[in-house]
């Protein structure tokens, strides 16, 4: 971003380290970044809230929000629009300072993470040199947004669920940490846009498939990332059945939007650092990073576009598998979650960050190995892949239906 | 009643809305989580309502826990006077504009119930209902279709400050604007 | 004990119970997940109601369905059998009787079904008699306002209305669609509030109501005709003005049917003496006879009679027998002959044929009471307080007994 903005500074003329307004530059440059990352987290939320609830009805043989916009697009708008409009109470015991600021902490744990995401090629907001650790540490302002909300509110139901969620968050950044090493130590390297670098375009090139930990580690840190999002099955904060609404009990309004936002905004996260650690980024098949560099012109752009369409594609496709388990699984116990969380992925994520380790050093004495294993993973997963597709269409047939996406919209 | 219709419903439901309102009335009445209150048979007929087959979220209806997020409150089955206190508790809590539903025979004057010693004769003796649905218990679209009764309500208001004033003059009154046979 | 009975080598060792979850949970996530997403690619099973179904959601309702309730009040004989039959007093009629002359003997001044309250257990269709009372198929009457939800199935402007009276024998009773006058009825609440007459329209409306047209003023014939009674003996020496207040008392219609070409022609020959019938009009019904004869009575003794008197006279000369037999001491059963005895205590009865008597219909109850030696005589639901009295009187010359 610095050196986009100091080679503009240039084509205009003045040298940067001299010119006397470049401290203003870089202001006025990051008002207009912050309110463009800001915007995109909000509008991103709200049509992931609208999706998913299309794509929750669709699971359940319902149709879901289809009156407001063409197919319910727009209910997301009339969500944000009543919820801004509603009354904003504040519990008469409540501890009203920390009530009311406590929306602000989630806010900020959450747009800090897009500084470090990246969206396509040059598209990134700060490509930091300790990108995974910066986003590792301020997601953990949630927390504090969420044992803030819970303590404040003074409501037996809203503190259950912050501290379910303070334990729950805690624990599973261990296993994702760990997790979220194993591409470090492929790459070599923490930040964001490096570690894509490091992969390919091709499936084979990407992390996930590098070895058998490095998919294991996939799937850790997958589960490490819905327990820390709340998503179900790890939605014991706000279990419904439990504790009422969980932290967010008391809230309302416009407040309680930036629970909602932040809920839903953490998909987009979770998915595009899934697609950035292990499937390849942006990466385009067949055109490596150096020579993407090196294009100029009409093209660059049109590859920068290709870039951002299919990071978007991949992440869309990590945010539909989280809202797909929603509706599939069942909320799960306390001591369940917490066994999953130090029975299983502590000692897995542990063993595959030695296993990696141990693994490169096969790889550099004889690279055939890596490969080998790259291609068997590959044809693995797409084995997988097809076989799931298969049973689904059994599924469909067994009932005596038929596939149908269009009808009854 | 003429004069208390002028006096108290007049502003709010026949006074023209401008451009802005019809905005926000648009979004408002896309937009009304309900709070799960199913008290009795009417219950299970309301979860009815919300499954695949009748499905309120077609209308941006989804339901919610807590009262503090819900825009509606669908009053479900038998009231009993222990329960009644509840049931003003929660729609106090609720955040303005709310509405309420009373859904079934029961809810709305004690029904089949109505000469039990232990059961409120009303919701509207408690708090202001908007729309009564009849029914013993209503069908799916029945309760769809009060809910269409609530946006045509709506959309017809102006900002809510006025609906406010008009729940502390006159509560547990609806409006009328229908007229007998 | 249980340990032993167990198969041992299928006791899991220490690395099975420990994979065991994880083959658990990827099984499980094989097949919930390929649910799931195969639900995604059907077709919902969501009906649109209301705007975007392909089929009426009322014609996919069963047939036998228990909607709303429904009144034929064409074919209603006011037995009130549905009435009795409520648990909860969902349904109230009110009753007023007619002397069977200038009035229907039996009327409904009211019949309200308070849908509100109803529970749709449909006790009230069975018994019945002609099937005037039955559920639809509506469902839809959400509303603001409660009292909404009391469908009145008398009209306001229409009531009393004359209790249908069953023809002998007949098995089957013509009855309107189902349906279709609850859905009118609930039509009517939706439909915008009349907008307020002006002063000039509330003017001419007040013009029109006091032309007076008996039976579209909607007055009682009995004051309207002591009424005009009154303005006939001030005017009684003038011809022409004679003729127009009995004019007043005519239909209005001028259409022939008295064999003059019009109501003033007839009037005019009544004023001047050469008419004496007075039951020529024929729009003007039972009421404009009673009118005129009203008028001439009083144009012949030259006093207006009293309020009370047709009411109260009727009765008696109705059954001028049991005017007789009050004061003295043996009931009508000892000194009429039962041809005689029969006629009267069918007189007595509600005359609804409901059937609660357990008798086919009143005539039953009534040969049963004469001919067969039935005791008891407090079968006569629909006449109530007021049948038990007489019969009683009629039977045993006492009062009926509290019950």
């Amino acid at each position: 971003m610095q050196a986009f903005l100091d080679s503009l500074i240039r084509n205009a003329g003045h040298d940067p380290a001299t010119w006397p307004w470049t401290q203003f530059v870089y202001l006025a440059a990051m008002g207009a970044v912050s309110f463009a990352v800001i915007n995109f987290a909000a509008i991103t939320a709200g049509i992931f809230s609208w999706a998913e609830r299309r794509v929750a009805a669709r699971m359940q043989s319902r149709v879901g929000p289809n009156r407001v916009g063409p197919g319910g697009f727009l209910q997301w708008v009339a969500d944000a629009v009543k919820l801004l409009l509603k009354e904003d109470l504040v519990p008469d015991e409540a501890d009203q300072f920390l009530f009311r600021i406590a929306p602000y902490f989630m806010m900020v744990g959450f747009a800090c993470v897009f500084v470090c995401l990246p969206f396509s090629h040059r598209l990134i907001v700060a490509d930091m040199n300790v990108g995974i650790f910066y986003i590792l540490a301020v997601t953990a302002l949630i927390v504090v947004g969420i044992i803030m909300s819970g303590w404040s509110s003074n409501s037996k139901w809203s503190l259950f669920g912050a501290i379910r969620s303070a334990a729950q968050i805690i624990s599973y950044e261990i296993p994702a940490g760990m997790a979220l090493m194993i591409p470090v130590m492929l790459a070599g390297t923490l930040s964001t846009q490096g570690i894509i670098r490091a992969q390919g375009g091709w499936p084979w090139q990407w992390y996930v498939f590098n070895n058998p930990a490095a998919l294991v580690a996939f799937l850790i840190y997958f589960i490490s990332a819905l327990a820390e999002g709340n998503r179900t099955p790890f939605d014991l904060p706000e279990a419904e059945s439990e504790l009422v609404s969980g932290y967010n009990t008391e809230y309302s309004g416009m407040r309680f939007s930036y629970f909602f936002l932040v809920e839903w905004g953490n998909m987009w996260i979770m998915s595009a650092l899934a697609s950035t650690m292990f499937f390849g980024g942006w990466q385009i098949p067949g055109l490596s990073p150096e020579h993407f560099d090196a294009l100029t012109g009409g093209v660059a752009v049109l590859a920068e576009v290709a870039s951002l369409a299919i990071f978007a594609f991949k992440t869309l496709i990590f945010v539909f598998i989280v809202m797909w388990l929603r509706w599939t699984l069942p909320r799960i116990r306390v001591d369940q979650m917490m066994n999953m969380c130090w029975k299983y992925l502590v000692p897995a994520s542990f063993a595959g960050v030695l296993f990696v380790g141990v693994w490169m050093l096969i790889v550099h004495a004889a690279p055939w190995i890596g490969l080998v294993m790259r291609l068997g993973l590959t044809a693995a997963g797409a084995l997988g892949v097809t076989l799931f597709a298969l049973r689904t269409l059994k599924n469909i047939r067994d009932t005596g239906d038929k596939f149908d996406f269009t009808s009854n919209w | 009643m003429a004069k208390d219709y002028q006096q108290d419903f007049g502003s709010v439901i026949t006074s023209r809305t401008s451009f802005i309102d019809e905005i926000i009335n648009l979004a408002r009445k896309s937009s009304i989580f309900y709070l799960l209150f199913g008290l009795a048979c009417c219950g299970i007929e309301l979860m009815q309502t919300g499954g695949p087959r009748a499905d309120i979220d077609r209308f941006g209806s989804v339901p919610r826990a807590t009262p503090r997020q819900s825009d509606l409150m669908i009053v479900a089955g038998t009231l009993t006077y222990k329960m009644a206190e509840r049931c003003r508790l929660l729609f106090e809590q609720m955040a303005e504009p709310k509405y309420v539903i009373s859904m079934g025979s029961c809810a709305s004057c004690g029904g089949l119930f109505q000469y039990a010693y232990s059961v409120c004769k009303g919701v509207d003796k408690l708090i202001p209902v908007d729309i009564y649905v009849p029914g013993c218990p209503p069908r799916p679209e029945a309760l769809t279709e009060g809910l269409l009764r609530v946006q045509d309500k709506i959309v017809r208001e102006r900002w809510f400050s006025e609906r406010q004033k008009i729940g502390q003059v006159r509560p547990g009154l609806g409006v009328d604007y229908k007229v007998t046979a | 004990m249980a340990e032993q009975l167990a198969p041992q080598r299928q006791a899991p060792g220490a690395f099975d119970s420990y994979t065991k979850p994880v083959r658990d949970t990827a099984k499980s996530f094989w097949e919930g997940m390929s649910i799931t997403l195969s639900y995604m690619f059907r077709k919902p099973m969501t009906t649109q109601y209301p705007d975007r179904m392909s089929v009426p959601v009322s014609q996919t309702i069963p047939a036998r369905y228990r909607g709303f309730l429904e009144v034929d009040m064409d074919i209603c004989t006011a037995c009130q059998a549905c009435e009795r039959a409520c648990p909860i007093a969902v349904i109230n009629i009110d009753i007023v009787k007619g002397d069977g002359k200038s009035r229907p003997k039996l009327n409904m001044e009211r019949f309200d079904i308070d849908i509100g309250k109803c529970m749709y257990c449909g006790l009230c269709v069975e018994p019945c008699p002609t099937g005037a009372i039955q559920h639809t198929r509506e469902f839809e009457g959400a509303t603001m306002n409660f009292n909404n939800l009391t469908l009145r199935f008398v009209p306001p402007a229409a009531a009393p209305w004359p209790a249908y009276k069953v023809p002998k024998g007949s098995e089957a009773f013509p009855r309107r669609p189902l349906g279709e006058i609850t859905r009118n009825l609930m039509h009517a609440w939706d439909a915008p509030p009349p907008p307020f007459p002006t002063d000039a329209e509330i003017a001419e409306l007040d013009k029109k109501a006091d032309h007076g047209k008996p039976k579209v003023a909607g007055l009682d014939p009995a004051a309207m005709g002591r009424q005009l009674a009154a303005k006939a003996l001030e005017v009684k020496a003038d011809k022409p003005k004679l003729q127009k207040v009995l004019e007043e008392a005519m239909a209005g219609t001028d259409c022939g049917d008295c064999g003059y070409p019009d109501c003033f022609g007839y009037s005019d020959a009544i004023a001047q003496g050469k008419e004496s019938s007075t039951e020529k009009c024929a729009p003007g019904g039972a009421d404009s006879k009673a009118m005129l004869e009203t008028i001439l009575v009083s144009l012949k003794t030259g006093v207006v009679p009293g309020p009370a008197q047709p009411d109260a006279a009727k009765p008696e000369a109705a059954s001028p027998a049991a005017a007789e037999a009050k004061p003295s001491g043996p009931p009508l059963a000892q000194t009429l002959s039962k041809e005689e005895l029969y006629k009267v205590v069918l007189e007595a009865m509600a005359g609804t044929d409901c059937g609660d008597c357990e008798y086919p219909d009143c005539d039953g109850y009534t040969k049963g009471i004469v001919y067969e030696g039935q005791k008891d005589l407090d079968r006569c639901a629909p006449g109530g307080e007021d049948s038990r009295a007489k019969l009683y009187e009629i039977m045993l010359g006492t009062k009926p007994p509290p019950k």
